[in-house]
């Protein structure tokens, strides 16, 4: 009885202490620590969610990437630009000389930003479905403009990957990325960018909304009209897309608001011609270079790069350059050396820099057309691509053209957009790197490299070293 | 008064039961042991309850009859039984008990098992190992003494830390840092305990025995338990004692008329001139007039230091407590840094009912520092040798010179003047720690415990500095940082424990815990003042302000199981699981540690007969660790803002929100240790004379390692599961008292321990990283993480001399890309110790030997300070003088005009080897209970003690030992200059009343 009544008594005891310890544990995962984090799967659930995650996509490249010339060296394998030796210029070097190397660390650092811009605009559009859970109305629309900005810059950014490293890994989404991604072929990333364009195209209104320098429904047009007619060329050859390019180009130009400017003097190199300032009509895309970014990134865009000594003409090409007012306001004679101008390319003003970027210019897009024209048609006398020609040609005080190649007009476009974004591509796209070394200057001071890794049929810039070692399918 | 009440007991009894002893004789007599009278041990007449105890002179007075025996015993002796035979006088000598000696073990969660019945490897320290030298940290208890534990020393800034590893490093980008319990609180910053509250520390160093502690153990557990009262009257007991430190070592420099002739042949060389300060004999002969020595000027001779410390513990029967204080201050070897600790303790243990029993544990510490960052401690004993010394401490207007007032050469120096740094900079780092424990023991059954234990270590930080401008006011700097750190943890234990048929003993214990750990911090950051004079505490004074703030929360959550089955005390089975969950894994939060150890005591078996062997035992034991050690949203895909102003401040308002740089590892879980260890202990001669020896293997692998991801993922790194590390090797305790007798011991224990580190495979197929890191100021380390190497091994370009026609240095062809090899590694062949305490009377001598040996140390500062580098374009080192030249071409050293030299190379790999002399004291213990009684104590100790007398090492920087890697291993042995472990002459006294 007695021992009974103690077995109770312990069992009591127990079922207490049980009690007690059960009330303390939990089999509940236990939480992960996101206090204080912006975690990706908590984000994107508001309207300014929306909002900072598309100035999210462009702030890397308003803030960095094109406003420093050490991340697009491969600009410096063209004819318009060559490299002083000695010195930090190395990195240009190499490719003013043929032979870039896959460690090329200013190179690195553009390819670096510019796959860090589609990691933010992936990521954007993976949360599409989240985002449009609550929104509507004006809200909807909104969205509906943020996702053709995305759009537009994840279409922009895979273009300059394209055209300066060939085929690279096509990454349209950041969840399950592993880093062992394989390249993917030109055709699926000029796919993905067409289709990126165009979605952009139909997403944007006419006219820029909350800030000068974001995405229009022309930028995106314009943008896919150098789409087309590039993929039309080397190495993809889609030549049924040069009538494409005229098309969406002729819309630009029929219905868009620019126009070229009268005067040389008003298109770029003064803070006053910026686009923010109202003060130009010919940049259809331009990126802002403005101090409080980054003092130094925005410095070294242009009129530093020049008088660092990073960023001169080469000698053929300046001799071969139209005489006339054009080349006047091109190019400057400082003591005998012939460097790019401060009227075109703006004072140095290291640390104060305040100007425009521009990427695409509708003298460009005229180019573009009159060359697509000109190709879709086989038509070298066709009018509309003439007039579009000869506008340009015309401001700069030449005499207008009756009947012009399509070589012919990437020769204008060379003159016309000398020492700015465009030259390097274009001898890609139309297969003339033998043409332009076969006449570079034996006096320039770099020599090209009697064993070059740049060639016509591989103009591609090495994907770099860094990557490749960790992903060996990236080797070519 | 207390033996004056026992001396009436005594007759009391007498008169009790004095028909017995009618014809009883007095017996005087003194009990004493190896090192002198025995105070308080208990004399008693067998069988009877006559008794008595001796006084503080160890002497006694007992009433015996012929044939009586008496029986004298005393905590941690043999008893001894000694047949009356009718003496007037009997002098007894104790022998300390073989068994008792090796005084039980704290194996973690409130076990503690006999030595014999270990079965893990388990380093212990006890408090007679450590009381002979003063300590100002923990970690200095532990280096050398205990086998298998590896402790360098990072830093002679007073308060730094060291870095502990516990049978080599397991991790490559992780944490190698082991566990530190204190007192069942888990996590605790080693040197948060103030030494003299040390009772004893043992090291997990094994599996079997760490995998209890699972998740965190893999790096070894460091569990040391702190002092608590006893039964009896209370004890007072006072130390203190006063410290004098220089720097242990001097760099040989040029003289300034030498340095001046070299600045001089190098500008000429580079540009055709000499230097416009150097160029003309009169500006020479002004400038070695006022030149400085700034060793002198940056080193204290003597820098002082004050420990004291105040302790009371006592108890009665149902309760017991140890309180102590201690103040704390130490001046740095280097001018204007210091660090002071203030620590207060309390143990209180009460027995509440008969079955509930309540311990409870506070420690209170702050900790001031003046200064003492070791990088800032690096830069100034890098000024100190390679700051320009035609320079004065000041102009004639009696302002810092803050830069050199060289400045005419091709390059210019860019040190700042030392004496400026450490005068006008002022950094302070305020930790403020609580640290409490509570356990409540219920005996719920016979057999059956059932212990509540919670916990909270809540550490507040607060750092700040003011960089002064090393040029004009615009480049003062200043900030303040403010962390909390509040972990909280608690558990629930049940224990049983029985013994069935007297041979089968059981011990089981089912354990739940849970632990989280939070810490926020808050900094703030002003730059561009218009005035110093307000320090860092006016941050809103600043041109440019920055603001940041963070938090964390780590949560684990563990079950765990253990069990020991002894029989007989001849075989030994030790198991033990644990389950633990971590919330820094998102999908695989959980994680299962097991292990077993078996142990033979042969010694114990009745077919082994031995006069000489008292103690043969064999080990053995397998088990898993973990670690988890990351920070704690690793496994997140986390975004960040771009601080950049949308269009010109036209972004509608909002910030930009892009991912950040980690790419996000959803399938994260923990890196797994998997060690085997075997073990033999042996004693002979009543374990006068003992060894100890382990061998183990321990294999690390899901290596929690922090990858580079190409950049095309739109990220930088990741931290994964990857690769696996090997270390393996042997640790060595030998034991002896190699003379005893009435007047003159001496015991000795020596350890040896041998640790091979290889790492076996890395992500994927990878054979080698370049983690491309730098130490201190930007300077590039020439390391390598390559598989089949340690980590720690340097690469770099071969040395081979110098080209005797030109000048330049020769470096040897290698079969790798850019002609580098494989240069040295940092990792020692063996570490060991070798500690002797003689005792004469009075006195004891203690002597400390703590070496490395085969350890390669990147001497990075021998380059500086060779002018190799553009940080000091003109060398100071005397090595110069060893510079070839048109005249010298046996010159060792290249060309000053050498084009080719190479600062990651092997002519900076020297063998950092060293054996020091780490303490000599010598000890009086006051006998004379005349003197005694004078200043009324109980005992006093008076010692004088000097640490790091010599170095004995080829090594020609400062310190072979220092290192400016910190925590990470793969920078292990660089010295790029740090400040030298300080020489240090001690006085000091210590009382008990």
């Amino acid at each position: 009885m007695k021992m009974k009544k103690q077995l109770t008594k312990s069992i009591r005891k127990i079922v207490y202490l049980s009690v007690l310890i059960v009330s303390f544990i939990s089999c509940d995962d236990l939480p992960v620590d996101t206090k204080g984090e912006l975690a990706a799967e908590q984000f994107y659930s508001s309207v300014a969610d929306i909002e900072s995650g598309t100035l999210g996509v462009y702030s890397v490249l308003l803030d960095k990437l094109f406003a420093n010339s050490e991340n697009y060296c491969h600009f410096w394998a063209a004819d318009d630009r060559t490299a002083v030796t000695g010195s930090n210029k190395t990195f240009y070097l190499e490719f003013d000389q043929m032979v870039p190397l896959a460690t090329n660390a200013w190179q690195t650092n553009g390819w670096n930003q510019l796959w860090e811009i589609i990691g933010a605009a992936n990521t954007f559009l993976d949360n599409e479905e989240q985002m449009r859970s609550f929104v509507e109305g004006e809200d909807l629309e909104l969205l509906e403009r943020s996702l053709g900005e995305v759009h537009y810059l994840r279409g922009l950014i895979y273009f300059e990957l394209v055209r300066t490293w060939g085929t690279v890994p096509l990454i349209t989404s950041q969840a399950d990325i592993t880093g062992q991604e394989p390249l993917a072929t030109f055709d699926a990333i000029y796919a993905l960018i067409i289709d990126d364009l165009k979605y952009a195209k139909n997403n944007l209104g006419p006219t820029s909304v909350n800030g000068t320098y974001r995405a229009n429904k022309w930028w995106a047009q314009s943008l896919l009209a150098n789409v087309y007619l590039t993929s039309a060329g080397f190495p993809l050859k889609k030549t049924e897309n040069y009538a494409l390019a005229a098309a969406e180009a002729k819309q630009v130009i029929d219905n868009g608001p620019y126009d070229l400017e009268e005067e040389y003097g008003g298109i770029m190199g003064k803070r006053e011609n910026n686009l923010s300032e109202n003060g130009n009509t010919e940049a259809i895309i331009a990126f802002p270079a403005f101090v409080p970014l980054d003092g130094w990134s925005a410095g070294n865009y242009q009129a530093e790069a020049i008088l660092f000594g990073d960023k001169v003409v080469e000698k053929t090409f300046y001799a071969e350059f139209p005489e006339g007012v054009r080349k006047d306001f091109t190019f400057d004679n400082v003591g005998g050396v012939i460097q790019y101008s401060k009227e075109k390319f703006g004072e140095q003003d290291f640390g104060s820099v305040n100007k425009d970027i521009n990427y695409l210019r509708y003298p460009e897009l005229l180019l573009i057309y009159a060359e697509a024209q000109i190709r879709a048609t086989g038509n070298n006398s066709d009018s509309s691509a003439l007039t579009a020609l000869n506008a340009v040609r015309e401001r700069a005080d030449l005499l207008p053209l009756t009947s012009a190649t399509w070589e012919d007009v990437v020769w204008e476009k060379a003159w016309e957009l000398a020492g700015e974004w465009t030259r390097w591509y274009d001898i890609i796209r139309t297969e003339t790197l033998d043409e332009v070394n076969a006449i570079r200057s034996s006096e320039e001071p770099a020599q090209l490299s009697s064993s070059p890794t740049l060639t016509e049929s591989f103009p591609w810039s090495p994907i770099p070293a860094n990557d490749v070692n960790i992903n060996p399918n990236l080797a070519k | 008064m207390k033996n004056k009440l026992l001396k009436e007991l005594t007759l009391l009894l007498f008169l009790c039961f004095g028909s017995s002893i009618i014809f009883a004789q007095t017996v005087k007599g003194t009990v004493s042991d190896a090192l002198g009278p025995v105070p308080g041990a208990n004399v008693l007449i067998k069988g009877t309850t006559t008794g008595t105890v001796t006084d503080f002179d160890g002497n006694f007075e007992i009433s015996a009859n012929q044939g009586d025996i008496i029986v004298v015993s005393y905590v941690g002796y043999l008893t001894q039984e000694l047949p009356y035979t009718g003496q007037e006088t009997i002098n007894i000598t104790l022998q300390q008990d073989a068994a008792l000696l090796d005084e039980v073990v704290v194996v973690g969660y409130g076990k503690t098992v006999k030595k014999e019945d270990l079965t893990g490897a388990v380093s212990v320290v006890g408090v007679k190992d450590i009381e002979k030298s003063p300590l100002t940290n923990v970690d200095q208890a532990l280096q050398g003494r205990a086998s298998g534990v590896q402790i360098t020393q990072s830093s002679g800034a007073p308060g730094a830390g060291f870095k502990i590893r516990v049978r080599g490093s397991n991790s490559i980008t992780g944490n190698n840092s082991p566990l530190v319990v204190v007192d069942g609180l888990i996590d605790v910053d080693i040197n948060s305990v103030n030494p003299s509250d040390i009772a004893s520390i043992s090291v997990l160093k094994d599996a079997s025995s760490s995998a209890i502690y699972g998740n965190r153990a893999a790096n070894g557990v460091i569990i040391i338990t702190t002092k608590k009262g006893t039964i009896g009257k209370p004890i007072i007991e006072f130390g203190t004692y006063m410290s004098f430190s220089g720097p242990s070592d001097r760099v040989d420099l040029l003289s300034v008329s030498e340095f001046i002739d070299f600045a001089n042949f190098l500008n000429v060389g580079q540009s055709g001139v000499e230097l416009a300060e150097f160029n003309t004999q009169q500006k020479i002969s002004d400038r070695i007039a006022n030149s400085v020595d700034y060793q002198d000027a940056v080193f204290r001779s003597a820098a002082v230091a004050q420990n004291y410390q105040l302790s009371f513990r006592g108890g009665s029967e149902n309760m017991n407590y140890f309180i102590s204080g201690n103040y704390f201050d130490q001046e740095g070897v280097a001018i204007n840094t210091n660090f002071k600790r203030y620590a207060l303790r309390a143990n209180v243990n009460s027995d509440l009912t008969e079955k509930l029993t309540l311990n409870t544990s506070i420690n209170l510490t702050r900790q001031v520092g003046l200064n003492n960052d070791p990088g800032f401690g690096a830069d100034l004993a890098l000024g100190a040798i390679g700051f320009d010394k035609t320079t004065p401490i000041f102009d004639e207007n009696g302002n810092y010179n803050r830069q050199t007032t060289v400045t005419s050469g091709v390059q210019t120096s860019v040190l700042t003047n030392p004496v400026f740094r450490a005068n006008e900079s002022n950094g302070t780092s305020t930790v403020n720690r609580v640290q409490a424990n509570v356990s409540l023991n219920y005996n719920l059954l016979k057999n059956l415990d059932f212990n509540i234990s919670g916990g909270i270590n809540y550490a507040n930080i607060a750092v700040a500095t003011f960089t002064p401008p090393a040029t004009d006011a615009l480049n003062i700097v200043a900030n303040q940082e403010a962390i909390n750190n509040n972990n909280t943890q608690y558990a629930f234990r049940l224990n049983y424990n029985n013994t069935f048929n007297e041979k089968h003993n059981i011990e089981a214990s089912a354990i739940y815990e849970e632990r989280q750990s939070t810490s926020t911090n808050f900094n703030a950051n002003g730059s561009g003042f218009f005035t110093g004079s307000t320090g860092f505490d006016n941050l809103g004074l600043a041109d440019t302000q920055t603001i940041g703030s963070g938090t964390s929360e780590r949560n684990l959550r563990s079950l765990i199981g253990r069990a020991t089955y002894n029989f007989d005390s001849r075989y030994l089975v030790t198991a033990s699981i644990r389950y633990d969950e971590s919330s820094v894994f998102l999908k695989d939060q959980g994680g299962v540690f097991p292990s077993f150890a078996l142990g033979w005591n042969i010694n114990n078996e009745d077919f082994f007969e031995s006069e000489t062997i008292s103690n043969l035992r064999l080990r053995g034991g397998w088990g898993q660790t973990g670690n988890e050690l990351i920070g704690t949203s690793d496994a997140l895909n986390l975004l960040r803002n771009n601080p950049w102003l949308p269009f010109g401040g036209n972004g509608g308002g909002y910030t930009a929100i892009l991912p950040g740089t980690r790419l996000a590892n959803p399938d994260l879980t923990w890196e797994t240790t998997t060690q085997t260890n075997i073990g033999l202990d042996l004693g002979i001669l009543n374990d006068r004379f003992s060894l100890s020896f382990e061998y183990y293997v321990k294999n690390t692998e899901d290596l929690l390692l922090t990858r580079l991801v190409p950049r095309f993922t739109g990220r930088v790194d990741q931290v994964v599961n990857a690769g696996e590390v090997e270390n393996k090797g042997f640790d060595l305790t030998l034991f002896g008292r190699i003379i005893q007798n009435d007047n003159f011991n001496w015991e000795m224990s020596a350890n040896i321990s041998s640790n091979k580190n290889e790492v076996k495979s890395l992500i994927g197929g990878e054979t080698e990283i370049f983690p491309g890191l730098v130490a201190g100021p930007n300077i590039p380390v020439p390391t390598i993480v390559r598989v089949g190497e340690p980590i720690g091994t340097f690469y770099g370009f071969v040395y081979d001399g110098v080209d005797q026609n030109t000048g330049e240095a020769i470096y040897a062809d290698t079969d790798e890309p850019n002609n580098q090899a494989i240069i040295g590694d940092a990792n020692p062949d063996f570490t060991y110790g070798i500690n002797s305490n003689m005792s004469y009377k009075g006195f004891d001598l203690n002597i400390f030997i703590q070496g490395v040996s085969g350890n390669d140390v990147y001497n990075r500062g021998r380059a500086l300070i060779l002018g190799r580098d553009g940080r000091i374009p003109f060398g100071t080192s005397a090595e110069l003088r060893n510079t070839w030249s048109a005249s010298n071409t046996s010159g060792t050293l290249p060309s000053l005009l050498a084009t080719n030299v190479q600062n990651e190379s092997s002519e900076f790999i020297e063998d950092g080897s060293f054996l020091r002399l780490k303490n000599i004291s010598l000890g009086y213990t006051l006998r004379d209970v005349n003197a005694l009684n004078t200043i009324g104590a109980e005992s006093l100790r008076l010692y004088v003690s000097a640490q790091n007398l010599f170095t004995i090492t080829d090594y020609s920087g400062l310190d072979p030992e220092v290192n400016n890697g910190g925590q990470d291993d793969r920078l292990a042995g660089v010295d790029i200059g740090a400040l030298p472990t300080p020489k240090t002459f001690t006085l000091g006294l210590n009382l008990k009343f």
